[in-house]
């Protein structure tokens, strides 16, 4: 098969460019060139790593011998994560640039370029998994963790790949739950640690149609072993967790420098019932859910307004830790409160996307006075992850909401009731931030999710 | 599959009596140019000797030719130099002064939308700190600068006039002679005006007392193997060429200085090259200039030299026609295969290498990477802009629409181009473009 590898110059994506070599794939390398702060390499302090990432990529492509092409999305990458970053910090929401850039730029950009230099998939390191059921999808694929029955051997780790791409998209493994259609679906990759199925939930069957995830069923240790092993110039580098546009090693710093002045206002910090406990530097610098910098500053620098009521009711009050629960915009005020005030019940979620295809099937679950919504097959589990590496808890309810008003599901909710949804969680949750996705889980299968509007 | 290199205007393979010439220069004579002992004299005696054949391959003086490291520093040296060269003039001959807010007592530049980003980038970083104003002129629909439009574009103030001889990307060759000439008669007239009684009350700004010269510098780097390179007939005051376009080594360019034509040193250092460029002499890439350019002028037939139209056949040797004849075989293959495929720059006034081809609907990067994984080396512009998904510059500027410039590019042709390599090209792209064309983006 002609593929085309997305490599960034990591250890994940060299070492499955090299597993596509070794499977005897046409195997084309492709580094996406991203935008960059135009700062980068001229002032001080900054985080260059895009050169060295390109070098690195190079590196590798050269070691295996195969054609490398930089593709150049710095304009769109540019227009559709970057300004969408800032924006959502402008409205105090905070986003996952990588999600949209997944889905805007790597899955589709990229891939269209892919499929122009006649590849038929893109091969890239997510630690995701990607199961095409063919016609006959219940019969397949059980999310059931593999790495059980998978030997645990670091030195001699089991490449799933050598199987062929074709008949570990075939085969699967020992499967009971899954779907009830055909289709591809997303699931969790089997390295728990690791695991990006969370960043993919917005790609569609025509993306995951095209696309290959070879380490999906590979554990992270596996992969640095075999990037050892075949001695891959990357092989000793160490994780990128960063926001990849951002130079400065605070993102704060990055949206000081594009956001203008105003957003950066100081003002007070108040309890839940108005009470000043200390001031801050702009709102866009807090998520809700943040205990950091918040007691500093309200020992720090009392407003000088409110330094009499203040001064005395922070005195008397006990030491506990304050979270940003809310923001009052109007009057610049960032609203604290304990760690149980940040706990909800309920969410909203908007812009939902499917992965399959919107749930239609009506039922109850465990008896329980619920109606999820969702076909019978989902109900198994169905769990809703509200951030990156959250653990996920389960669903007690879905409904979908139409002009504000909550509507219990039925068997003609149409696809797009479906695209803004109530998501009551079973226990409540810590945190639940505006602008993060809520990714919905069958399980270790993605159904799909959307972005928390509250 | 066997790999086609079409893409001569990026660079060229060095010719094997070049790197013959170079050798010793590493090897046995690897002397300082400016030590006294016999090694050095060695070294100085091949500089020498391969500047006076550049001399003579511009029709010049040896001391009127500097060697530098390539068409980017030359470019760099002719335009920053010269306007460097107001800034420390004594006060007795009363020059501009950058501090004045006045505009019009800045130096004025005149240059071309077309330029390479050696030329344009510098102009306007230039003009970006304050140091000049500048007029970018544009050039008509067939790629070709007037010479009118310079007429016009000259003010009381205007210094210099950059215009490119052959254009990197799409090949069409600028009317330099003519532009020459008319900046001379423009400095005779000045000359003349200010000798006048009159010019002493006309309230012209200060600098025209003693600077009253419009310089003309050109970028030849894409005319050296085809084009006559005589700044005598040329009417130049500055010329940039370089080496590896004219199958000689990288890093190694020339810029001419007409005698009297004020140049700043950019760099600081040592006395070298009549102390208008420091930094030891690059010997071999000197001696491979050298000896690249004889065998350039050994091509060119003297007619050439003289001739006015690139297009016509007359006065080009054999070589140069055999390209001219692939190279039109090439254009009209692409245009009757390719649905929706253009020409870009006019075919009369073009180097006899340039094939530039805009496609709709199609991006140029993807035709460009499946012609390379199929072993056909093209571009999709210059070389120093491709990898930027701009759409290039240069067809902007002749009116070619964004989203056609996108779908453009471009196959040079040289001297070991064959009709094999043209026929596989013409059977392989109107494939390409059919793929290309039929992926739609996603979301």
């Amino acid at each position: 098969m002609k593929l085309a590898v997305a490599m960034s110059g990591g250890v994940d994506s060299s070492v499955v460019a090299k597993m596509m070599v070794d499977e005897g794939h046409e195997v084309v390398g492709l580094f996406l060139k991203l935008w960059s702060s135009p700062d980068c390499g001229i002032k001080r302090d900054n985080r260059c790593c895009d050169y060295e990432a390109l070098e690195d990529a190079r590196a590798v492509a050269n070691q295996l011998n195969i054609p490398f092409y930089v593709i150049n999305a710095e304009k769109e990458f540019k227009k559709e994560v970057v300004d969408y970053f800032l924006n959502e910090y402008k409205n105090l929401r905070t986003p996952n640039p990588c999600i949209v850039c997944n889905d805007k730029i790597k899955f589709d950009l990229l891939l269209k370029k892919a499929l122009q230099l006649g590849c038929e998939k893109l091969v890239s390191g997510h630690y995701s998994r990607i199961i095409d059921s063919g016609n006959s999808r219940s019969e397949i694929l059980n999310s059931k963790k593999i790495t059980n029955s998978k030997a645990q051997d670091q030195n001699n780790p089991v490449i799933p790949a050598k199987a062929g791409i074709q008949e570990l998209i075939n085969t699967g493994s020992q499967i009971e739950s899954g779907m009830t259609f055909g289709g591809y679906g997303l699931f969790a990759g089997v390295d728990e640690l690791k695991d990006q199925s969370y960043m993919l939930y917005r790609l569609d069957q025509a993306q995951l149609s095209k696309v290959l995830f070879p380490l999906g069923e590979m554990t992270k240790k596996e992969v640095r072993t075999l990037a050892r092993k075949w001695n891959l110039p990357v092989k000793e580098k160490p994780e990128s967790q960063e926001i990849c546009f951002v130079a400065e090693k605070d993102y704060r710093e990055f949206l000081k420098r594009y956001l203008p002045k105003k957003y950066f206002s100081p003002g007070d910090i108040v309890d839940q019932n108005g009470g000043i406990v200390g001031r801050h530097e702009g709102l866009v610098n807090y998520t809700v859910g943040q205990r950091k910098g918040i007691e500093q500053q309200k020992s720090q620098v009392p407003s000088p307004e409110s330094k009499g009521n203040s001064k005395s009711k922070n005195q008397n009050e006990d030491r506990k830790p304050l979270y940003v629960v809310g923001f009052d915009v109007e009057k610049n005020r960032l609203i604290v409160g304990e760690d149980k005030e940040t706990f909800k019940k309920e969410m909203v979620v908007k812009d939902v996307h499917w992965i399959v295809q919107s749930p239609k099937v009506l039922k109850s679950k465990s008896q329980k006075e619920i109606s999820s919504g969702l076909p019978d097959s989902w109900t198994h589990d169905l769990s809703v992850k509200i951030r990156y590496r959250h653990p996920g808890v389960e669903i007690s309810k879905i409904k979908y909401q139409i002009s504000n008003k909550a509507q219990i599901p039925n068997s003609q909710t149409t696809t797009q009731q479906w695209n803004r949804v109530i998501i009551e969680f079973e226990k409540p949750q810590r945190a639940v931030t505006s602008g993060q996705s809520a990714v919905f889980y069958s399980g270790d299968e993605v159904l799909g999710g959307g972005i928390i509007v509250e | 599959m066997y790999p086609i290199y079409l893409d001569y205007a990026a660079t060229t393979p060095v010719d094997p009596e070049v790197i013959k010439a170079m050798i010793p220069y590493f090897t046995t004579d690897f002397g300082n140019a400016s030590s006294i002992h016999s090694y050095g004299r060695r070294a100085r005696q091949a500089v020498d000797e391969a500047r006076k054949i550049v001399a003579e391959f511009l029709g010049c003086e040896s001391s009127e030719v500097i060697f530098t490291s390539g068409g980017t520093e030359s470019d760099n040296l002719a335009i920053r130099g010269l306007i460097a060269s107001y800034e420390n003039t004594n006060n007795t001959t009363k020059v501009l002064k950058y501090e004045s807010k006045k505009q019009n007592t800045k130096p004025h530049i005149i240059t071309t939308q077309i330029e390479h980003h050696a030329v344009l980038n510098t102009v306007k970083n230039l003009e970006k700190s304050g140091m000049i104003e500048a007029t970018y002129l544009k050039p008509n629909s067939d790629g070709i600068v007037s010479v009118r439009d310079i007429e016009s574009a000259i003010k009381p103030n205007t210094v210099l006039v950059s215009v490119m001889y052959v254009n990197n990307e799409i090949g069409t060759v600028q009317p330099i002679r003519e532009i020459g000439k008319l900046i001379e008669k423009e400095n005779k007239s000045r000359v003349q005006e200010s000798k006048s009684p009159k010019e002493k009350s006309s309230g012209l700004p200060d600098f025209r007392t003693r600077d009253s010269h419009i310089y003309f510098h050109t970028d030849a780097v894409q005319a050296a193997e085809y084009f006559d390179m005589n700044v005598q007939t040329l009417h130049v005051d500055l010329l940039t060429f370089t080496a590896h376009k004219i199958y000689g080594p990288k890093g190694i360019g020339v810029l001419y200085i007409k005698k009297g034509t004020p140049i700043k040193p950019e760099q600081t250092g040592g006395e070298h090259e009549y102390r208008k460029r420091a930094g030891t002499e690059n010997v071999p890439g000197i001696v491979g200039i050298a000896k690249a350019v004889e065998i350039v002028r050994k091509s060119k037939s003297p007619k050439v030299q003289e001739s006015e139209s690139p297009d016509s056949s007359a006065g080009k040797n054999q070589s140069q026609n055999d390209i001219l004849r692939l190279r039109n075989k090439l254009i009209e293959g692409i245009l009757k295969t390719v649905k929706g495929s253009r020409l870009n720059g006019i075919r009369e006034l073009r180097s006899p290498g340039n094939v530039n081809i805009s496609v709709k609907n199609a991006e140029g990067e993807a035709i460009l990477l499946n012609l390379d994984l199929q072993g056909i080396a093209a571009s999709s512009g210059s070389a120093c802009t491709s990898g930027a998904l701009e759409p290039s510059h240069v067809l902007l500027a002749i009116g070619v629409p964004a989203e056609i410039a996108h779908g453009s590019i471009r196959f040079t042709l040289g001297r070991h181009t064959t009709e094999t390599e043209i026929n596989r090209v013409l059977e392989v792209f109107p494939g390409i473009v059919e793929k290309v064309r039929s992926i739609s983006p996603f979301k």
